[in-house]
């Protein structure tokens, strides 16, 4: 065990007030049973004393008093025995006497052994004279000489000796009280030494207990709680200062020691989150510029697919008015085929020629003809577009107004599904009259069941009555039968009993009559009863009634609702419907317009027509320089041919290529699709990378400030 | 009640009746035969009775024979609140006879008894003394006692049960 822990000292210190506690307790008990024996000693000599003084007292008496009886004898013989007394009770004195001095004088005080002296010797006087004079006068008869000295100086002598005694036991008893004042006095002193000194010891441990726990436990928690503030508030630079070796400066060593793990801990998380700090400002300011670049990738990506789509579009235009061109072109070769053949027949036949030129021509004008159709097709086109348009915006419209009654009916809905709910409330307050109604009439039909008992109850004592009448009716038979048989005696008797077979008659009709009214009242009661259950019916009947109204109402609320959540979902597909739209007249403009430019194109066409119109005029005037060139024009019509062949197939290529253009637009368009998806999906990416960082950043720099709390040095 | 139609001044030679009634007949038997009148009660059968006792009925510890006159005039039998048993002494034999109902005592003037119709002679109007005219039209058969039992059933009830 350790000896600077406070268990070790505990322990000390109360091993210690229990030895010196010991050490109190056994010095009273000495103190204790010392008084204890002298209280003893002194009680013994008071009592030896005072019982010596007794006897003593008692046995002079009894001489005296022998020695008296002596005088009064004659008889010798009882002289002797009185004198033999005398002498036996004498010795018994002196036997006392010796039996005192044998035990010592030292033991009592020498003012008791002055007293015992005194008394010894005038007991010798005493008894010498009355051996020596007294009794001997008394065997001479000389009574008087005997009695003077008795009465003299023995009278004397055994006063004294009473006195010696009394005084004695006075002294003795002074001696005592003494005694017990002086032990009185020491004990007091005991008590008071025992006191101070338990006092004493323990002032004296609870000040030395008190001086250890200051120094050991109060000072140094104080410093650790201290120490414990410092390092909420973060600083942790310094070791706890706490030089005591008791189990308090073990706790602050280990302190210590984890501080020192602490702190190196902070100081490399520190560094860590400075660097990654660092790291997360790279990561946000890329994150940032991924995001700015995928935005920007977005939507330039966007306006490609635009363009894209854009240029799909016109390609597939192109591709339409180069298929047109070409069937055109296929017409115009054909033509110029058949022109050539022509030319071949003006060749054989230049008579014809003129004529073939105007059929040409007419061809020509023909070919401007068809032409100018397909303007106006192109342009019926336009105006069936811009049709589609006007009809578009009509839906458009149709729609807001579709959208706008949809309102104005689930407004409508609205209030009535409000009104219903007023409607459910009163039928519900009917209801509850019901309930009451129903209260009512049942307490009626109780009433109108009690009635009935009642008038059973009735019904029942009436046939007492008409028992008892019956009873007596037979009676007042019998007697007026006895009355007959006993002759005129019976007669009075007779009058009587007949009277009494009237009475009972009148008795027995007037109970019919109440029956039968009775009876009456019970019918009505019957008919009453039904009534109020008609009347319990129809309450119950009126109740089912109002229970359906209640559910048709709720049932109603319910369709209400219903109706509303549809409405207000057509006014939405209405909203959709209408932002369709608009996207399908801006289609529909966009083709408008592409229409235009074909039209246009068309035009121009129409106008090359005419002035190939024109050169055909211009070739009419040259019919007679043809008919001169004509063999060289055959060559040249078959190169004309060959050119428009080329041409075809030159149109033709390019028709094919547009195709293909038309085909890689479309796989751009995809590519671009793609490409977009991709940039849409870096763009989330970016954006969660974004919040990443930012949550990083928010992390790193709780973490940095909860490090720079610490203060390490 | 039908004393005040009646000659009401009773004379030693006027006659006491009791009324009762047999269906819609109504009887008229002589006071001096009548012992007493009681309430229907239970009819104890008597084994090896003769025919025309219907049982017996134990009154006040006398064992009575009843006959039912119902039965006796021909009609059904039938027992109702108002049914009755007169008590009567048929030379020294007591008998209970059941009716209908006992309906009244009439004091008849001796001269107002007519003897029975002698085209109604037969087996019943053996039974009658005579016949009474009363109010209101009304006639009244007076039984005569001694002749509801013939002699042979007077002979099977040959020994009075009990007398008092």
């Amino acid at each position: 065990m350790n000896i600077h822990h406070l268990k070790f000292k505990i322990y000390m210190g109360f091993l210690a007030l229990l030895f010196m506690m010991g050490i109190g307790t056994y010095i009273g008990y000495k103190n204790l049973k010392e008084m204890n024996m002298f209280l003893q000693q002194m009680y013994g000599e008071h009592y030896a004393a005072s019982l010596f003084a007794a006897n003593v007292k008692g046995k002079i008496s009894d001489v005296r008093a022998q020695l008296v009886a002596m005088m009064g004898e004659t008889n010798k013989d009882k002289m002797d025995k009185y004198n033999a007394d005398i002498q036996e009770v004498s010795k018994e004195i002196d036997g006392e006497l010796i039996q005192w001095f044998e035990k010592g004088l030292e033991g009592h005080g020498e003012k008791m052994n002055a007293f015992m002296r005194d008394f010894k010797a005038v007991w010798n006087d005493f008894r010498n004279t009355r051996d020596a004079q007294i009794i001997p006068f008394i065997y001479q008869n000389n009574i008087q000489e005997a009695k003077d000295l008795a009465l003299g100086i023995q009278a004397e002598r055994y006063k004294k000796m009473r006195d010696i005694a009394d005084g004695l036991v006075k002294m003795e008893e002074g001696e005592a009280g003494d005694l017990i004042k002086i032990s009185r006095v020491r004990f007091k002193s005991f008590i008071v030494i025992t006191f101070a000194m338990s006092f004493f010891v323990v002032a004296a441990y609870l000040l030395l207990s008190s001086y250890i726990l200051r120094k050991d436990f109060s000072k140094p928690l104080t410093e650790l709680t201290g120490y414990a503030d410092r390092m909420t508030g973060g600083d942790i630079s310094r070791n706890v200062d706490i030089a005591v070796k008791s189990e308090i400066g073990d706790f602050a060593t280990a302190v210590n020691k984890a501080m020192k793990g602490m702190r190196n801990i902070i100081l490399q998380t520190r560094e860590l989150s400075v660097n990654v700090d660092t790291a997360v400002k790279m990561i946000d300011e890329s994150a940032s510029s991924i995001k700015a670049g995928s935005n920007q990738q977005n939507s330039s990506m966007k306006d490609v697919s635009a363009s894209v789509d854009g240029l799909h579009k016109t390609a597939r235009d192109i591709a339409k008015g180069m298929e047109q061109i070409l069937k055109l072109s296929e017409e115009i070769s054909s033509s110029i085929l058949e022109m050539a053949s022509s030319i071949e027949e003006v060749d054989g036949n230049v008579a014809a020629l003129t004529g073939t030129v105007g059929e040409i021509s007419a061809s020509i004008e023909e070919i401007a003809g068809s032409l100018k159709e397909v303007v106006g097709g192109i342009d019926n086109v336009s105006v069936s577009a811009d049709e589609t348009a006007s009809s578009l915006l009509e839906i458009d419209a149709t729609a807001m107004e579709i959208e706008r009654h949809t309102m104005e009916a689930a407004e409508l809905s609205n209030e009535v599904a409000k009104e219903s709910e007023k409607g459910l409330k009163a039928v519900e307050l009917s209801h509850a009259g019901m309930e009451t109604v129903k209260e009512s009439v049942n307490a009626l039909a109780r009433v109108i069941d009690e009635l009935g008992n009642r008038s059973r109850e009735i019904g029942k004592i009436l046939k007492v009555i008409d028992d008892v009448a019956a009873e007596t009716n037979l009676l007042a038979l019998n007697a007026t039968i006895i009355a007959a048989q006993a002759g005129e005696h019976g007669k009075g008797f007779s009058v009587v009993a007949d009277e009494i077979r009237e009475l009972s008659e009148r008795t027995a009709a007037s109970t019919k009559e109440i029956t039968i009214i009775i009876s009456g009242i019970q019918e009505q009661i019957a008919k009453a009863v039904s009534s109020v259950e008609e009347g319990i019916t129809k309450v119950a009947e009126g109740e089912k009634l109002s229970t359906e109204t209640i559910g048709i109402l709720e049932g109603m609320m319910q369709r209400f609702k219903t109706f509303q959540d549809m409405s207000s979902k057509i006014a939405k597909a209405t909203q959709e419907q209408t932002a369709g739209s608009k996207k399908v007249t801006e289609n529909t403009e966009v083709i408008t317009k592409t229409i235009h430019t074909m039209a246009k194109a068309i035009q121009e066409q129409s106008q090359g027509s005419s002035q190939i119109a024109q050169a055909v005029e211009r070739m009419k005037g040259l019919v007679s320089q043809i008919k001169r060139a004509t063999s060289e024009q055959t060559g040249s019509s078959k190169i004309i041919a060959s050119h428009t062949e080329d041409m075809m197939k030159s149109i033709q290529m390019i028709n094919v290529v547009s195709f293909e253009q038309e085909n890689e637009s479309q796989k751009i368009t995809d590519a671009v699709v793609n490409i977009t998806g991709i940039a849409d999906v870096g763009m989330k990416n970016a954006g969660q990378l974004e919040q990443v960082v930012g949550m990083l950043k928010k992390e790193v720099y709780t973490l940095r400030q909860s490090m720079e709390r610490f203060k390490l040095n | 009640m039908r004393q005040d139609a009646v000659q009401t001044s009773s004379t030693s030679s006027d006659s006491q009746l009791i009324c009762f009634k047999l269906g819609e007949e109504e009887y008229g038997v002589h006071i001096m035969h009548i012992k007493e009148v009681i309430k229907h009660q239970k009819i104890m059968p008597l084994p090896k009775a003769p025919s025309f006792v219907e049982g017996v009925i134990n009154l006040r510890g006398m064992v009575i024979p009843i006959i039912d006159l119902r039965k006796r005039f021909g009609l059904p039998a039938e027992v109702n609140r108002a049914t009755k048993i007169i008590i009567v002494q048929v030379e020294n034999r007591i008998l209970g006879l059941v009716v209908d109902d006992v309906t009244d005592i009439i004091t008849l003037p001796h001269d107002s008894l007519l003897p029975p119709p002698k085209m109604i002679k037969g087996e019943d109007v053996e039974y009658l003394d005579g016949v009474a005219n009363i109010s209101e039209g009304g006639l009244l058969f007076i039984l005569s006692i001694d002749k509801i039992l013939t002699a042979e059933e007077k002979g099977t009830l040959s020994l009075p049960l009990k007398q008092n």
